[in-house]
């Protein structure tokens, strides 16, 4: 589906066009509940925070700027209310710490995990992002899916550019330590 | 380092791109614009008197209680603040030589001017009210 600019879709909303509204809602449905999916890890709860999300962004349409991107407004709105829930239930907090850097045979895990089946691949990357930390999986799809830049990331979390790269860091090893720890090299025989 | 580690060679940022987006329900949309109609149903304030006409009533209500301060003549007997507050307009009005109109003069007691007081002051204050609310569903 092919879509205009988010501001054209702002301008007719902010001019009465409902449906263009809903347009800039299919536009970003998916990077909305997938950001907020890898926070809370939970779908329902994750629905709920991308429609709460949208429909403050829509009640508060009129004092969007244009400032800043417009998914960058909407996926701080989105990043707060995600942390907000989980401080709720004190799932979340941001650990700085540094940690054990591992190289053990990190080519060859690498090289086991590009030979395996796109769909199994697929299936233990997404197993690995839900077993991240919040504040790691946010930070990683952000940057990587939603390519948003570090000064990006800077405005959405509220965090400083050092506390961002050490989450990028500990995400990127992370992830690979679970991945390791689910990888099982027999598969790569399997094919 | 943002660039290069979007562009350059990081089996994770690939890996995450190849696990791609989580959709949410069919109906998400739908169920989004629904609570955003049920939302404006009930909030929906559409007033008979703009803002601005509330104002200019406003503007009348104190024009007129301003006048009846400064027009309406002291009663002999009754010697209150309103009255005295009249008096030290005419005097102000004589002093600055405008010549005073006089108007036939209703005998308003004391009960009287506090009402119609009271009733100026709720009438600008429930202004006020109207235009701020206008101004926030705006």
């Amino acid at each position: 589906m092919h879509f205009q600019e988010d501001q054209y879709y702002i301008d007719k909303t902010l001019d009465g066009d409902k449906d263009a509204f809903g347009k800039l809602i299919q536009k970003h449905e998916k990077y909305a509940y997938t950001l907020a999916l890898r926070i809370v890890k939970n779908p329902e709860e994750a629905e709920e925070i991308a429609q709460d999300s949208f429909l403050k962004v829509f009640q508060r349409l009129k004092s969007f700027e244009g400032k800043s991107k417009f998914s960058t407004w909407l996926f701080k709105i989105i990043y707060h209310e995600s942390i907000r829930r989980l401080r709720k239930t004190k799932q979340f907090h941001i650990s700085l710490d540094q940690i054990q850097e591992s190289e053990q045979n990190q080519a060859e895990f690498v090289d086991g995990m590009n030979s395996l089946l796109e769909k199994e691949r697929k299936e233990l990357i997404q197993n690995a992002l839900e077993k991240l930390k919040p504040s790691e999986a946010a930070i990683l799809t952000l940057f990587y899916l939603d390519e948003q830049s570090i000064k990006e990331i800077e405005q959405i979390t509220n965090l400083t550019e050092g506390n961002i790269k050490i989450l990028l860091h500990r995400g990127r090893k992370s992830m690979l330590g679970i991945l390791n720890k689910n990888f099982d090299p027999k598969m790569i025989n399997l094919l | 380092m943002n660039k290069i580690d979007h562009e350059g060679f990081d089996p994770i940022g690939k890996w995450i791109l190849e696990a791609g987006l989580e959709s949410p329900k069919s109906d998400f949309q739908l169920r989004i614009m629904q609570r955003i109609a049920s939302k404006k149903e009930k909030h929906v304030y559409k007033p008979v008197i703009s803002p601005s006409g509330f104002r200019w009533i406003g503007f009348g209500l104190l024009s007129f209680f301003m006048g009846v301060l400064i027009f309406v003549p002291p009663s002999n007997t009754d010697q209150n603040f309103w009255n005295q507050l009249s008096a030290i307009f005419s005097i102000a009005i004589q002093y600055l030589q405008i010549k005073r109109e006089y108007i036939s003069p209703p005998d308003f007691g004391m009960i009287f001017n506090l009402s119609i007081s009271f009733f100026f002051l709720l009438g600008f204050g429930l202004v006020l009210l109207k235009s701020k609310n206008w101004r926030f569903e705006q």
